[in-house]
């Protein structure tokens, strides 16, 4: 059994883990850095560790000083969240050697689906489809010919040892491949000394669409259903939602299968995430596997709002050896979820995240309105981690009730001292294409004009009326003001074991 | 406490605003260049405390929030932020700008990537001049506004520290109005 259990993470979701103990009757153990003495997570636990100054690299990311803070604090188990050292085969493997109970998939799981060429290959075996792809012994132009050929046009040419873009061409026809393959050979080569090239078919407008699948020690393999995340900036998803508009019943129960079988195959423990790239909707659409996430996701919340299961509680009995307490027809999608991940970071300058003081800062709620989160008004959102702050999960009976929701929450969250996308995420909640279920990974990039947007000359009027609203002799609020508004409403000083 | 006549910017719009002793706000636009300025539009404020506005007006009634920050307020207003200049502040801020330079840092630890720009050029507000890299993405520093570039203080590679000064520019269009 479980008694003590250290969240080696920060932020919103070491307090998502800290609430899941408290309920389970686990005793909580946080880990902070200099940065984060006194940050909500640190403070709501029942016990926190310093584990080092505020980089990452001497904190969050020390294997060392992470096992050393579990074994200091008495700890049996660790919960790694996501980021960090989630995806760390050896963070697991040195929590077994301590004789931790790793709330995750064992090491070797996380090793193998960590390698993309292993993933993949294994992935063939089990029969789950991935993009097709060749590199083909003969590297010369007529080798690389006849892998197009047989991979089928469009493709993508591709430096087999490196990523980035770097060496990458689309060939739309046959008579363009051979000016491509030069060009790709010759980046290639320059870029990673390597000039191996591999030809993988060309999926246009793909949605991303991944598969929620949780496992038991005892043989038991559940899927929960897919997200669709195809909103996404910087290849990272900021709207994600449950169920996919893009699915039919008929291409959900092939993609649920498909996510069980690719867990079988990696012979999985715990809750993990298979994605996939979906090329078309309905019946007749084609999904191909993209990778593994072996660890909670960020929009795990979008899962638990539409099948009723706590994930975090399910890792925890998984972890402490519990069989899974549903049978696959015992779950089902009931309404529609959406999530909005809420980043400090400048839209209009390409998504540069933003650093600073969070002056004023309130959370909405309301019905069907849950929101993560993993600061305080007051607080300094740092420049050296993630800049999410916080999530904004709605449900509703439909799409549409989802949407409206969703929107309704967000213009009751004002952040203010700080540039956060909010404004953004509004935009494309308020987008027809979005409304309407046309989106692929692409969205973003191809409306961010619409999406920037401007102000009406109405709402610059009625923001200038309220800059100058007064109230007694002091004026509007100061910072100051607002801080000790802050301490006032900080909803975590109740909670947690002092230190503020 | 402000004057009860005050000139409010955001971005290129400017008003006259004037908060009369009711609550009400009469927010006057001045016209820019050939475009004529929009009707005066009235509102009521009621400040609650904490940052919050009680903003009414004809169809409208809303709960606003604003904080004062260094050299403007922000405001939200139904998921909008803006971010409001007013009065002297700005006045001052437009002085120091005119004709004068800027330099532009890193707004984190990062390294420079690539350096697009070489003194002598000009560049127009939005404009690249650096892309760094940080916390694994590719971030570009962007010209605030049209600008003749006067030093670059960076070179590819570099490791930089916020408040570091990268590339220094001249204002085009303060240089003009001097």
């Amino acid at each position: 059994m479980i008694r003590r259990l250290l969240v080696a993470n920060r932020g919103e979701i070491a307090v998502r883990v800290i609430r899941a103990c408290r309920e389970l009757g686990i005793e909580s153990v946080a880990v902070y850095s200099d940065l984060d003495a006194e940050a909500p997570h640190a403070v709501l636990a029942d016990h926190a560790e310093r584990l080092g100054p505020a980089s990452a690299a001497e904190s969050y990311l020390s294997i060392p000083r992470v096992v050393d803070a579990a074994r200091r604090s008495g700890a049996d188990a660790v919960h790694p969240g996501y980021g960090f050292l989630a995806e760390n085969a050896e963070f697991a493997a040195a929590c077994a050697d301590a004789g931790l109970t790793f709330v995750g998939p064992p090491s070797a799981v996380i090793a193998r689906m960590g390698s993309k060429v292993a993933a993949r290959q294994l992935m063939a075996e089990a029969g789950v489809i991935t993009v097709p792809g060749r590199e083909p012994d003969n590297q010369r132009n007529d080798g690389l010919r006849a892998a197009a050929e047989s991979v089928g046009y469009p493709v993508l040419v591709k430096a087999a040892a490196g990523g980035g873009g770097k060496g990458m061409r689309v060939v739309r026809q046959p008579g363009d491949l051979d000016e491509a393959l030069d060009a790709a050979r010759r980046e290639a080569g320059a870029a990673f000394g390597d000039g191996t090239l591999y030809i993988e078919r060309l999926i246009e407008r793909p949605r991303h669409v991944e598969v929620q699948v949780l496992a038991d020690r005892h043989g038991t393999v559940l899927h929960l259903f897919e997200r669709e995340c195809s909103v996404q900036r910087r290849h990272q998803k900021i709207i994600e939602e449950s169920p996919s508009c893009a699915l039919s019943p008929a291409l959900r129960a092939r993609m649920g299968a498909a996510g069980v079988a690719a867990a079988r195959a990696a012979g999985y423990v715990n809750a993990g995430t298979v994605e996939f790239l979906l090329d078309g909707t309905g019946d007749t659409a084609n999904f191909y596997f993209l990778e593994m996430n072996t660890r909670l996701q960020v929009e795990h919340p979008v899962t638990e709002a539409v099948t009723g299961v706590d994930l975090v509680r399910a890792q925890i009995a998984v972890a402490d050896g519990e069989p899974l307490a549903w049978r696959q027809e015992d779950l089902a999608q009931r309404g529609h979820a959406i999530e909005c991940r809420v980043y400090a970071e400048d839209p209009a300058n390409g998504f540069l995240p933003q650093a600073g003081r969070l002056l004023l800062y309130r959370e909405p709620s309301g019905p069907g309105v849950r929101v993560d989160s993993g600061v305080v008004e007051g607080a300094d959102v740092p420049v050296q981690y993630d800049p999410l702050i916080a999530k904004v999960i709605v449900s509703g009976e439909t799409r549409p009730a989802a949407i409206d929701r969703a929107i309704s929450a967000l213009r009751r969250f004002p952040v203010l001292g700080l540039t956060t996308n909010i404004p953004f995420l509004l935009k494309v909640l308020e987008h027809p294409r979005f409304r309407s279920g046309d989106v692929d990974t692409g969205f973003v990039d191809a409306e961010l004009e619409g999406l920037l947007g401007s102000h009406s000359p109405e709402l610059v009027q009625r923001a200038m009326a309220v800059a100058v609203a007064v109230a007694g002799p002091t004026g509007v609020a100061t910072p100051a003001d607002v801080r000790a508004a802050g301490r006032r409403y900080d909803p975590w000083s109740s909670l947690g074991g002092g230190g503020r | 406490m402000l004057p009860r006549k005050t000139v409010a910017r955001i971005g290129e719009a400017t008003a006259a605003v004037e908060l009369q002793a009711d609550g009400q706000v009469i927010v006057s636009p001045t016209p820019s260049g050939d475009t004529p300025a929009d009707a005066p539009a009235t509102y009521r404020v009621h400040y609650l405390g904490h940052g919050r506005v009680r903003l009414s007006g004809p169809r409208l009634a809303t709960v606003a929030y604003v904080v004062d920050a260094d050299s403007e307020r922000w405001v939200f207003i139904d998921g909008a932020v803006l971010r409001v200049e007013l009065d002297q502040r700005g006045a001052r801020r437009r002085r120091s700008r005119a004709g004068g330079h800027d330099s532009l840092a890193a707004p984190m630890p990062a390294t420079v990537v690539q350096v697009l720009v070489q003194p002598g050029v000009t560049v127009a507000r939005g404009a690249p001049l650096v892309i760094l890299e940080a916390m694994k993405m590719e971030l570009p520093l962007r010209a605030p506004h049209d600008a003749v570039v006067t030093s670059v203080r960076c070179q590819e590679g570099d490791l930089v520290q916020p408040g570091e000064p990268l590339v220094e520019l001249h204002d085009v269009a303060g240089a003009e109005r001097s």
